[in-house]
């Protein structure tokens, strides 16, 4: 085996051409066939993802409503939901719907809860078809229930029945929390005595009986042994999921209603339920810092840590090695988000030094010469990016002393050195080709951060990418942009897998896409 | 020799950056303040945030309001305050004005009464993203207008309510011929927003109209959002700052030595976000904010009081809030059903201890819901619960809570069960204050035998938690506003089921107070009820309410004319004079 791999790199020497890919036919079909399988593996993350959120507690409708109420402070005043506005802004956002096509479930669960408005009843609701069984006699019960509620708020309230009023609805709300009709019975029963010695709510003799009788239809009819026949409900595509990846305006033709979405698929990535606007629009806002950041972070990092593991791993054990190791482990250990706020305090004009801005990318206006843009931007990302950067400096540095070292030992290393090549020629050429393979890796994990960056950098320094974005969007509860930015995430990564498998091609001939 | 071309370049750069950023903006009338957050849109109908609330205030007008430095109210885009008209047959409530003559748009057309109405359509419409503010203005019925003058204008609102005549002059008015330019809304009135709500969301025309509406462009676009306010929308940069710049030759101007509202000095309003707390503060030391408010308490008196940096060139003052924090108890919960023990709970809370070591005194203890700053409505004769172990335990003991079994914790039979006195007390987990002061609470409760578990509870669930009742005692927090108080929210039977009535609290009384107080306009008599509800409320002792906190702002020195004041934000930047 080993004599091969002499000569295919002896052989490969003073081929100009060396590091040239051609793409040929067992690549480009490799690469298909990947991104083939990229398409299921996509469809479940999104759906994992969806899932997910859709359990996740928090109702995002009635969040929105109360946004104000940041910090643990409410408003005091009347601005809660009116049921309206809050009905309205469900079927909106279309939580609505049935998460997915299918939902799994028993025999007596049904499909078509997901209609219920509030979420305490869809929860009850639940609960009684579980202990029951009968949707049929639970709905019923369920909309007696409401009407009983309804004609309660509708009495009038005087001095002779204020008392049994306040009762009867507080009564009322704890029904709508039971699940069970051993807790339920006794309030009903505390309604109709309340009732009875009111003479003035005998309007409610009515409501009250058939919700009594609706009760007790509940218990009589109830069949318990659906649940345990498990079934598969379809709900066809009025789904959420549906309705977020592909759309629900027209494929074909015009369509007339523009309040309908297009879908993921069709490049509408929804709405961002905090700001409203267009998630795309959002995205492409932070998306350029963010890729700058990056790449400037890749190029720093690369260019120092490779050369530095090198030398470190050619001079293993010498003074020079030990100082940076020594010096690298330090720096790894540290963590950024503490030097960075370290930095802040000492280098930016608060009680110390004022050598660096402490947060922004930038005060300059569109009026301002390019000159001055880019240099007050490179100015602003000075401290950011030395924060950023010295620790996965320090790691790959490690890396690629390790893999330099592995390579360095090698009978080919040795026969290079013995047949008087120059020892330059020796590592960078030889010997650092094939310790490449572990940096290659790495690098494959670089593309996701492309999306994610750095979110405590981004958070210190005010950096308005997207690291900062999908943060503000988990803790707002923003579904379509946490969504668009999990699937980019997720493309990504697939994506960098990808690089790297034809990059390790590329740096090691030996590994090859054909079929042998 | 590119790379040598551009490596010069950057380098350049560098030097230009970091002479321009040593230079600072000293002279410069522009007013740069300090915000955590970007804030959603600045759409005047469909926003959440309330900075939003805060940089609309400055591009658009109400037609009055109340001045936050005196809290009375005064006309602003109205000639003079409305004529307030009951009509106890048709029970309908009306306000009449008419706009100033002066009052002009962008353009030079005149502010009319069309424009009142667009403007309340936009605030009512369905398909609209306005759920966030539309419950506000369910009261609001119709609009007459006067064809003999354009300016003249009379709201209606559908019921007496105390709250209506803030209601009707707070809303921001909207060009009509920005917002809808080709006059699409002109087929629906306010009539038919309000009586077929459906049938107009199902309108091919409001759709479209709607989906313009909600766009981008109304959001955040230079151009589309214009208000006949000081100062117009310049720039909003995402995530790093928005930009309002002072219209030359405004039409208010000249309003502006007499009227509070017409106050407009700077030339440029800046609010730039920054996330980090300590960058912040240390960019504020380095004086690239002139305006940082919602300082927390540490920093305030750790970093700022004693920076000299700060003490040169910064104003710091800290005016009280309108927010005021208590300990919610479930009056429903058994073990909380007797008022004695409630009050018992009360005594044990040391409240000045927890202002004092938690609050690093800035606030001021509350005995009520009822803001001290309102001093008709407030009543001073209430003597809050004063820290007495003593006294709770003889409540407690009155109540029949005794150690029987001698493990140290006081038990009680209740329902047939023997009972131990413990007690959950939840807040939102991460805000570490609040863990602070239950934990004082704890303390003082183990000495009469009581066991507190401190729980945090992520926000939703905590909050969730609140609605269905599902707690013992919680820490929470309420922020009242400048106009009078409407306690059904909070207060009233009815809001038990829904609303924000969380304890329980209530009798046919109170309820009775509730509905006196949110239907009587006169102030005298509504102050009167007022005081007889707060006594109603400390009686049954549903809250043990601890302090009004004072917000922490700190101004720049460049200017004057800086006053804080108890309204939220607590400052009014556009009211900053450049000093000479």
């Amino acid at each position: 085996m080993k004599p091969v791999e002499v000569k295919t790199s002896i052989e490969t020497k003073g081929n100009n051409k060396k590091f040239s890919l051609t793409l040929s036919f067992p690549l480009f079909g490799y690469v298909v066939k990947r991104i083939f399988i990229f398409l299921p593996t996509l469809m479940a993350i999104s759906l994992i993802t969806f899932i997910l959120i859709s359990a996740a507690p928090g109702d995002p409708a009635e969040t929105m409503l109360n946004r104000n109420s940041s910090g643990g402070e409410g408003q005091a005043s009347d601005k809660l939901a009116t049921d309206k506005s809050y009905q309205d802004l469900r079927s909106k956002l279309g939580l609505d719907l049935p998460v997915f096509y299918l939902s799994p479930g028993s025999m007596a669960s049904c499909d078509t809860i997901s209609r219920i408005a509030k979420a305490d009843h869809r929860e009850m609701l639940d609960r009684m078809i579980y202990n029951y069984g009968d949707w049929d006699m639970i709905s019923k019960y369920y909309g007696n229930l409401r009407t009983f509620e309804l004609a309660v708020l509708m009495q009038k309230k005087d001095s002779n029945t204020a008392n049994s009023l306040i009762d009867l609805r507080n009564t009322v709300g704890k029904i709508f929390l039971q699940a069970d009709v051993a807790n339920i019975a006794p309030l009903i029963q505390h309604c109709s005595s309340l009732i009875i010695t009111t003479p003035a709510l005998s309007e409610l003799n009515k409501p009250i009986g058939s919700l009594q009788a609706s009760m007790d239809q509940v218990t009589g009819n109830a069949t318990t042994w659906k649940r345990y026949i498990p079934t598969i409900h379809w709900n066809g595509i009025k789904n959420q999921y549906h309705r977020w990846l592909f759309g629900e305006a027209k494929w074909f033709g015009e369509e007339s209603d523009p309040t309908k979405s297009r879908g993921f698929v069709r490049g509408d990535f929804g709405i961002s339920f905090f700001s409203k606007r267009p998630v795309s629009s959002i995205i492409w806002d932070g998306l350029w810092i963010t890729m700058l950041i990056s790449v400037c972070l890749i190029l720093i990092e690369y260019i120092i840590a490779v050369p530095l593991g090198v030398m470190s791993a050619v001079k293993k054990d010498s003074r020079f090695d030990r100082i940076v190791s020594t010096a690298l482990f330090v720096l790894y250990s540290l963590p950024s988000f503490w030097i960075g706020t370290l930095a802040i305090f000492f280098l930016c004009g608060g009680d110390y030094l004022n050598i660096f801005p402490p947060f922004g990318i930038g005060d300059t206006t569109m009026e301002d010469g390019f000159l001055v843009r880019a240099g007050d931007l490179a100015y602003h990302l000075i401290l950011p990016l030395i924060v950023a950067s010295y620790g996965g400096l320090a790691f790959l540095s490690r890396q690629m002393r390790g893999g330099m070292l592995s390579v360095l030992r090698q009978d080919y290393i040795r026969t290079a050195y013995s047949k008087g090549l120059d020892p330059k020629k020796v590592i960078w050429k030889h010997a650092l080709r094939n310790s490449l393979l572990p940096i290659i890796t790495i690098f494959a994990n670089v593309f996701p951060s492309l999306i994610g960056g750095a979110i405590i950098l981004e958070f210190l320094f005010t950096i308005p990418g997207l690291g900062q974005i999908t943060y503000a969007a988990v803790i707002q509860k923003d579904y379509p942009m946490i969504l668009t930015n999990t699937m980019f995430a997720a493309i990504l990564t697939l994506l960098g897998y990808l690089v790297a498998d034809i990059l390790y091609a590329v740096a090691d001939p030996r590994i090859s896409f054909s079929k042998k | 020799m590119t790379w040598k071309v551009c490596t010069q370049m950057i380098i350049l750069g560098l030097i230009v950056g970091i002479l321009s950023g040593c230079a600072g903006k000293k002279g410069k009338n522009e007013v740069v303040i300090h915000e955590l957050s970007d804030t959603d849109m600045l759409n005047p109908t469909n926003y959440q945030s309330a900075d939003a609330g805060y940089y609309l205030a400055q591009i658009f007008q109400g037609l009055w309001g109340t001045n936050p430095t005196n809290l009375k109210e005064e006309p602003i885009l109205a000639k003079a305050l409305p004529t307030e008209e009951y009509d106890e047959a048709t029970k309908l409530l009306k306000y009449t004005c008419e706009i100033r003559d002066e009052a002009k748009w962008d353009n030079g057309t005149p502010v009319t009464a069309e424009d009142v109405i667009f403007s309340l359509k936009m605030y009512k419409a369905p398909v609209l993203n306005n759920e966030p503010n539309r419950p506000y203005f369910e009261l609001i019925s119709d609009v007459i207008t006067y064809p003999e003058n354009p300016k003249k204008l009379t709201i209606v609102c559908n019921k007496k309510y105390i709250l209506a005549k803030s209601v009707c002059g707070s809303f921001l008015v909207m060009p009509r011929y920005i917002y809808d330019p080709k006059n699409m809304m002109k087929k629906f009135s306010l009539k038919d927003i309000n009586e077929n709500l459906s049938k107009v969301a199902e309108d091919a025309d409001m759709k479209t109209f709607a989906t313009e509406y909600n766009s981008e462009k109304y959001q955040r676009e230079k151009g589309f959002i214009v208000g006949s306010g000081p100062y117009e929308f310049d720039q909003w940069i995402t995530g790093q700052k928005i930009i309002l710049k002072k219209k030359k030759n405004w039409w208010g101007d000249k309003f502006a030595d007499k009227e509070y509202s017409y106050q407009a000095f700077p030339d440029k309003l800046i609010y730039t976000v920054i996330k980090d707390q300590t960058a912040a503060l240390t960019a504020l030391k380095g004086q690239k904010l002139d305006v940082m408010y919602g300082i927390k308490s540490k920093d305030y008196v750790e970093q700022l009081k004693p920076s000299e940096k700060i003490k040169e060139s910064f104003n710091l003052s800290t005016p009280l809030s309108m927010a005021y924090t208590y300990f919610g108890i479930n009056m429903r919960n058994p073990k909380f059903e007797d008022v004695r023990v409630r009050k018992a709970l009360a005594y044990l809370v040391d409240v000045e201890k927890i202002i004092h070591v938690i609050g690093y005194d800035l606030g001021k203890r509350v005995n009520g819901p009822i803001n001290p700053y309102k001093k008709g409505a407030f009543n001073d004769t209430i003597k809050p619960y004063e820290f007495n172990i003593e006294k709770a335990k003889a409540l407690l003991t009155e109540a029949g809570w005794k150690d029987n079994n001698g493990d140290g914790t006081i038990d009680k039979v209740i329902n047939g069960q023997p009972t131990e006195f413990n007690i959950t007390f939840t807040y939102n987990s991460g805000n570490d204050t609040r863990r602070d002061a239950a934990l004082i609470f704890k303390e003082a409760a183990r000495q009469v035998g009581i066991n507190v578990d401190v729980v945090p509870q992520e926000w939703s669930i905590y909050i969730g938690n609140q609605k269905k009742h599902n707690f013992e005692m919680f820490y929470g927090a309420w922020i009242g506003s400048t106009t009078p108080d409407d306690p059904k929210q909070i207060w009233h039977t009815e809001s038990i089921n829904g609303g924000s009535n969380y304890v329980y609290f209530g009798t046919p009384e109170t309820d009775k107070l509730i509905d006196d107080i949110r239907g009587e306009l006169d102030e005298e008599k509504r102050n009167d009820l007022y005081r007889q509800f707060q006594v109603a409320v400390h009686d049954a002792c549903p809250y043990i309410f601890i302090w009004s906190p004072m917000e922490k702002i700190a101004t720049s020195k460049k200017f004057t004319n800086t006053e804080t004041f108890i309204v939220r934000p607590g400052f009014n930047e556009a009211g900053f004079k450049l000093a000479q």
